[in-house]
């Protein structure tokens, strides 16, 4: 929190979702700490500052939410390749998505991931959720201590 | 004058020498004349002797033949066959035996007769043409079987031989008869016996030939087996060439023949000699299974015709073959058609998953944005303005639950059954579980016999459970009190019936096949609220885990569903 990178890097090829996201958190004031990416490719450069975020500050979100269906790269992909890199490995990571499938669930928590949230279809749930995991991980959730890499 | 007087030895005769005195001087003369009439006295001694040794000799001789004749006639006589001799067409002799014969008590009552009178009269050519044969050329005449007639005047069977003998300067004919009417009947008996032989043989539906094993000629078909093999008559061909005209095969047959027919020779019972292909008069084919055994030196050959059952045989084999090659194919199709499967699952799938996130995030969508007007317009909105809003949320809630319930029956479908042993009322207590909030202000009168455990899988049995008691709870609706029993019984069909039975809506049994189907539903959903899913998915639980569903109900009284679940032995699996 003392630095200046975004607390939370949403995952999200849909600009609806992006938006209605979006809203959610500007309810609880937490939309000006958030960065966007649109899909798992520019997640994963944004995580490396690579390619367009080559000079963006160093540092880590809080927390990295992650759709799963997105073009180039799915979010269970920019998973797996976030546990699989030694700098990024302990970066919390919530999947948020529409599936409900079990092997969505199962291929997530065996990659280790650190939450899983279905998107309600009925707004104020969404308002809800989104709120709930903005507002734990971001101010609540202790981060994992920098300087591993 | 001198004289002298000697009687001669040993005859009645003398001698006398007289010698005159005057005739001394003639001396000479008269010496001759001694020595002359010594020398007659001589030859007349010697004649005396050799007429003496003669008379002897006649005597002795004509004793012989009247013994020999005696004789001859004693061997006539006693000799135990009827003989007569024919001198001029007349008997002239016959023995006792002859007399027996022809039933006659003294030979007086047949000598002199002819021959003819004694014979048969269809006899009497030929022994009028035998008697002259005889004298004129001789010789002897060979057996002939005659017949003659008694004097009582019965027929008697006879052989005859015949032979011709001088008699006193007279071609006489001697003649034997030899009674057969013994042989006669036991040759009667015999064809007779031979005859019920052959009758039996063609009485018989087993096909019999007898062959000579020797020169391998046959002697005897029944008639079974010239119909069998479609000859008319007998056939004096060698059974091989006739019976297997294949000279390849042939050699065969009789390499197999030889062993067998000598084992049958020695051990004297009949011997299985196995299956040949034995050709017919029409150059068809026939199966047999050759039977042989030896009666004296034939051999007696039976066949069964096993020709329909080898044929069927074949055509059962190739229809197993075929069978076999249909399984083959019909394994083939169903492994084609399991992959098809497999794959038209797969697609289902990814259109499940399809569906779950890309048709919710648009409903996600009209639900967030509208709900967002909603807020943003605040008071502006009148009355009828928040009314569509309100309905547009709603649409989409009802929506959800439709996309949700829809991914749950494909996921009922597709997800690994977990096979265990089921406690039934313990999935039924859970299942009840979550229906509790509903059953907060109910008046429901529960009714649950005992239930067993079955083999199942324990979540999709626990939803089946909470489909059928949530349908029970949902129409019994408005019944005070309600009545929900839930029971179990044995079908004695190796499976466990389960039923919940309530007095709710009930239904109409016109349309009891809809009742299971996807989004089927037969009540108002402003009445009664709900997909249509919930039997759908009890349906497909309950058949992958090899039972049924049915249903029975009526219209205002109440609706009963069972459901059946197959026993297995192994519960571990």
């Amino acid at each position: 929190m003392m630095t200046d990178v975004p607390a939370i890097l949403i995952a999200e090829d849909n600009p609806n979702d992006v938006e209605l996201t979006l809203e959610a958190l500007s309810q609880h004031h937490l939309a000006n700490r958030v960065t966007v990416a649109h899909d798992g490719v520019e997640a994963m450069e944004y995580l490396r500052r690579e390619g367009a975020f080559s000079d963006r500050e160093p540092g880590d979100p809080a927390v990295v939410l992650l759709d799963i269906k997105m073009p180039r790269k799915d979010g269970l992909e920019v998973l797996r390749e976030i546990r699989g890199d030694p700098a990024l490995k302990r970066l919390p990571v919530v999947i948020l998505t529409s599936s409900r499938e079990e092997q969505d669930l199962i291929t997530s928590y065996d990659l280790g991931v650190n939450a899983y949230v279905v998107k309600p279809v009925d707004f104020p749930s969404f308002i809800e959720a989104v709120k709930e995991l903005g507002v734990f991980w971001a101010l609540i959730n202790e981060r994992p201590p920098n300087g591993v890499k | 004058v001198l004289a002298a007087l000697q009687r001669v030895p040993g005859t009645a005769w003398y001698i006398v020498a007289k010698e005159d005195s005057a005739d001394v001087l003639g001396s000479v003369r008269t010496r001759g004349l001694t020595t002359v009439a010594i020398a007659l006295v001589l030859v007349a001694l010697a004649g005396l002797g050799a007429l003496f040794i003669w008379r002897r000799r006649e005597s002795e001789v004509s004793a012989e033949i009247r013994e020999s004749e005696e004789r001859y006639r004693a061997l006539i006589e006693h000799a135990p066959m009827a003989i007569y001799v024919n001198r001029d067409d007349r008997v002239v002799l016959v023995n006792a035996a002859c007399v027996r014969l022809f039933g006659a008590t003294s030979p007086e009552q047949l000598l002199g007769r002819s021959p003819l009178e004694l014979m048969h009269p269809d006899c009497h050519a030929a022994l009028l043409e035998r008697g002259q044969r005889l004298r004129d050329e001789g010789g002897e005449a060979s057996p002939m079987e005659e017949k003659i007639v008694r004097l009582d005047g019965t027929i008697v069977d006879v052989e005859v031989s015949a032979a011709p003998f001088q008699d006193q300067g007279v071609t006489a004919i001697h003649v034997a008869l030899n009674d057969i009417t013994e042989r006669k009947r036991a040759e009667k008996a015999l064809l007779e016996s031979e005859a019920a032989l052959r009758g039996i043989l063609d009485a018989t539906p087993f096909p019999i030939a007898l062959v000579d094993a020797q020169d391998d000629v046959i002697h005897y078909w029944s008639s079974s087996a010239l119909a069998l093999f479609g000859h008319t008559a007998p056939t004096a061909s060698g059974w091989y060439d006739l019976a297997y005209p294949d000279p390849e095969y042939r050699q065969e047959v009789v390499r197999r023949w030889k062993p067998l027919l000598e084992e049958t020779r020695v051990s004297g019972r009949p011997v299985n000699t196995g299956e040949y292909r034995i050709a017919c008069r029409d150059g068809s084919e026939r199966i047999c299974e050759l039977y042989a055994t030896f009666v004296a030196d034939r051999l007696v050959v039976t066949f069964n015709d096993i020709t329909a059952r080898k044929r069927a045989d074949e055509a059962r084999g190739e229809a197993e073959r075929e069978l076999a090659q249909l399984n083959v194919e019909l394994e083939q199709r169903v492994i084609d058609r399991t992959a098809q499967l497999d794959a038209a699952n797969k697609e289902l799938e990814a259109f499940a998953y399809s569906v779950s996130h890309d048709l919710r995030a648009p409903l996600r969508h009209i639900s967030g944005f509208s709900a967002l007007l909603a807020e943003r317009a605040g008071d502006d909105l009148d009355e009828k303005s928040r009314h569509y809003v309100d309905t547009i949320s709603r649409s989409v809630r009802e929506m959800g639950v439709l996309i949700d319930d829809l991914l749950q029956f494909s996921r009922t479908g597709r997800a690994e059954l977990q096979i265990t042993d089921v406690d039934m009322e313990e999935a039924l207590r859970e299942a009840l579980e979550p229906l509790q909030r509903d059953l907060e202000d109910r008046d429901i009168e529960w009714s649950i016999g005992a239930l067993p455990h079955v083999v199942g899988d324990h979540a999709l049995l626990r939803q089946v459970w909470a489909n059928l008691l949530g349908n029970a709870v949902k129409y019994t609706r408005g019944r005070t009190p309600a009545r929900i029993e839930v029971g179990a019984r044995d079908d004695g069909n190796n499976e466990d019936v389960f039923w919940v039975r309530d007095n709710g809506v009930g239904f109409d049994m016109a349309y009891v096949h809809k009742l299971f189907g996807v989004f089927q539903r037969l009540h108002d959903s402003s009445e009664f609220e709900g997909t249509g899913i919930g039997l759908a998915n009890v349906q497909r639980i309950i058949n992958r885990l090899g039972g049924r569903v049915w249903a029975e109900g009526a219209v205002g009284s109440g609706a009963m569903f069972f459901f059946s679940l197959p026993r297995r032995k192994d519960t571990t699996s």
